[in-house]
């Protein structure tokens, strides 16, 4: 909705976004629009393992945290007589303040008996409030003016140049060449860390090395999507990656495909349509992703979810559940699923509702002991 | 009026009222070990807010406050539903879903608001503490009704929702305190955590969009768990957490802004951004108790009364 008089950049037709999308914009536009779509592969790609480990919340940590980086980086680089907004100069500022950060998240955790969650938002306001402070305090001074906070925090890549665009792509390039050599470490590290440990590879350095890895990434996507959004060039592909395979193999590539995708269809939307913050655009199209994957989703979508057998081992606990205990399985205690497995039982003539529980009936119990009674009530092959 | 009044003690007043709401609701939070459900909640408010604003084209508190809470409890119920559905772990659930609703939130922003209303996205992203003014015409008293009635409606809200917040959480004092050291337990006393905590986060909405204006969308993250998470590593009780965090809180919202827009002047310094030093300063005693190293029970010891 806009008002009325003004020129409506929504109203120029697809032509703008067929051109955009098919890089006829512009050797500059098209060069942006590649890069950050190498980055959204990037980010894709580590943020899977991002997830598996449960390190995605680090993401926006660090992203906060460049800004007092950002800021000094742009002082320091103005009074040395550098460009104050060079991208290379920007990213050295922000890589040592989001490791600071990092580190600091790191020693309250060990230092103290606060959570990590605790632990993560404190540093991630706190820092981020001190990048505040630090830009309007050199904002004043003559020819830094431009430094401004909105692009920083919801991305400029539409103000890009061709050797920032080079930049963003090697970095991502970077970091695929480092996931790809450490991938079989990662996904040991994420699924059984302690088992990792007995076996002799070194976890605490390999995690090191991911989130030196997470950070890389998501100081290159601040000067594509902001501050604030590098968190969704992580999170979100990894996320609808995961509704659509369990297979570790493929999480990591789909993943990268995702974000690359979304990256590439915000970054021509913003190229075809004036006034449209870039980091928004591509946070949305990736958002879009994450719905479908959850409806359609082959391995976790909500369309497939009823159709899909439901898991032996839970079915089997709940059939045990019913058996163990004294006053046998109270109805109300069941999570959706479990009350549908449970309801699958009670048809199979496994289990029975008497008053506001679940009891086993006599083929139940047999069905304890047999294996394949129990899976033929689930419709599973034994 | 003295230009103390009129700026100073404006900002002082609303610090403070965010600071204090900030602090009892984030000892909860910070107890529950769920601070980062505050980055959730605090970026997803926005779309609510823009579209309230919309649709009654003014600022008008109630539907702020509406539109803000409406779309921060949708974002945790989405982060709630995905977390049961998928397999999907809470931070990237968390970090998915806030961007998302803060991209919307952006993205109509741009589309939707006219020029003429003076919100930049500086304000979304940094809040406008040095906006916040008193002016009362020369011939009326401050103190008279009339010249309260020109105080600036961001600190009415406030006012409410601290209200809010003290009867919600002496309401509840039961079963906040059952949930959260205890949730098995509760769970078979019959209580229904769910609803519980979705209260707890509709208070938290509230904070934070009657914070908005002073402190826009991040910073006040750094009120909700800095003062509370000091307040944790020097207290065994929650009564002494409670008070101790209240006692920090109320120190940052008294050191902060003015030494953004006085202090550091008189040093020869630029002035800052006077939330910004809030939430920064608001952080300085958890960072000092980290330098000091472990102390205190051990974080297995039972705490609470």
């Amino acid at each position: 909705m806009l008002l009325e008089g003004e020129p409506t950049p929504l109203g120029q037709g697809l032509g703008d976004l067929v051109e955009a999308l098919t890089l006829q914009v512009g050797y500059n536009s098209t060069l942006v629009t590649l890069a950050v779509a190498a980055l959204g592969f990037g980010a894709g790609f580590v943020g899977a393992f991002a997830m598996l480990r449960q390190r995605s919340l680090m993401v926006d940590v660090v992203a906060h945290t460049t800004l007092p980086g950002i800021a000094l980086a742009a002082y320091v680089g103005f009074l040395l007589g550098l460009d104050p907004r060079g991208v290379p100069l920007l990213s050295v500022g922000a890589l040592l303040s989001g490791l600071a950060a990092m580190g600091l998240v790191h020693q309250i955790v060990k230092r103290t008996r606060l959570d990590p969650d605790s632990a993560q938002a404190v540093v991630l306001s706190s820092g981020f409030g001190l990048g505040i402070v630090l830009l309007s305090g050199i904002q004043d001074v003559e020819g830094l003016e431009s430094a401004g906070l909105e692009g920083l925090l919801l991305g400029q890549a539409a103000t890009l140049r061709a050797i920032d665009a080079y930049w963003l792509a090697g970095i991502a390039a970077l970091v695929l060449v480092g996931v790809t050599l450490l991938r079989k470490e990662f996904s040991l590290v994420s699924f059984d860390a302690q088992a990792a440990g007995v076996a002799g590879w070194p976890v605490a350095r390999l995690d090191f090395a991911l989130q030196l890895l997470i950070a890389a990434v998501s100081l290159a996507g601040i000067f594509a999507v902001g501050a604030i959004l590098v968190m969704a060039l992580i999170a979100l592909p990894a996320a609808a990656a995961r509704l659509w395979t369990h297979s570790v193999r493929w999480l990591p590539p789909l993943s990268g495909a995702i974000g690359a995708f979304s990256a590439y269809v915000g970054a021509a939307l913003t190229a075809a349509y004036d006034g449209l913050p870039t980091g928004p655009m591509i946070v949305i199209v990736a958002g879009a992703a994450l719905l479908v994957s959850f409806v359609f989703g082959r391995a976790w979508g909500l369309a497939g979810q009823a159709a899909r057998p439901a898991p032996l081992g839970l079915g089997r606990s709940l059939l045990r559940a019913t058996d163990s205990l004294d006053h046998g399985l109270p109805t109300g205690s069941l999570r959706r699923t479990e009350r549908r497995i449970v309801q699958q039982l009670e048809r199979a003539g496994l289990v029975t509702q008497k008053g506001s529980a679940w009891y086993p009936t006599e083929s139940g119990e047999r069905a304890l002991e047999e294996h394949t009674a129990l899976a033929a009530a689930l419709g599973k092959q034994p | 009026m003295s230009e103390f009044l009129s700026t100073d003690f404006v900002r002082l007043l609303a610090a403070t009222l965010a600071a204090t709401n900030c602090a009892i609701l984030g000892n909860q939070l910070v107890l529950r070990r769920e601070a980062m459900l505050l980055d959730a909640l605090s970026h997803s408010v926005l779309p609510g807010l823009v579209v309230a604003f919309w649709a009654v084209q003014s600022t008008d508190p109630i539907a702020m406050l509406v539109g803000g809470v409406a779309a921060g409890l949708a974002s945790v119920l989405l982060i709630g539903v995905l977390g049961q559905r998928t397999p999907i772990d809470s931070g990237t659930r968390i970090g998915s879903v806030f961007s998302v609703f803060f991209s919307v939130g952006i993205l109509l922003f741009k589309l939707i608001l006219p020029d003429k209303v003076h919100i930049s996205a500086d304000c979304v992203l940094a809040g406008e503490l040095e906006r916040l003014i008193w002016i009362v015409p020369a011939e009326v008293s401050p103190w008279s009704l009339e010249g309260l009635g020109h105080l600036p409606g961001a600190l009415g809200v406030q006012v409410a929702a601290l209200l809010a917040s003290i009867a919600m959480l002496a309401a509840l004092r039961k079963e906040l305190r059952m949930m959260t050291f205890d949730p098995g337990f509760a769970h078979t006393q019959g209580f229904r955590p769910h609803w519980v905590q979705l209260l707890l986060m509709a208070w938290v909405a509230i904070a934070a969009v009657a914070a908005f204006k002073a402190l826009g969308s991040i910073l006040v993250i750094a009120l909700f768990v800095g003062p509370p998470a000091a307040a944790r590593l020097i207290s065994s009780t929650e009564r002494s957490m409670l008070l101790w965090s209240l006692a920090l809180a109320l120190s940052a919202a008294w050191i902060g802004p003015p030494l953004a827009t006085d202090g550091l002047p008189r040093l020869g310094l630029p002035s800052v951004s006077a939330a910004g030093l809030l939430a920064a300063v608001s952080a300085l005693p958890v960072l000092g108790l980290t330098c000091r190293g472990p102390s205190g029970p051990s974080p297995g010891a039972p705490s609470g009364e």
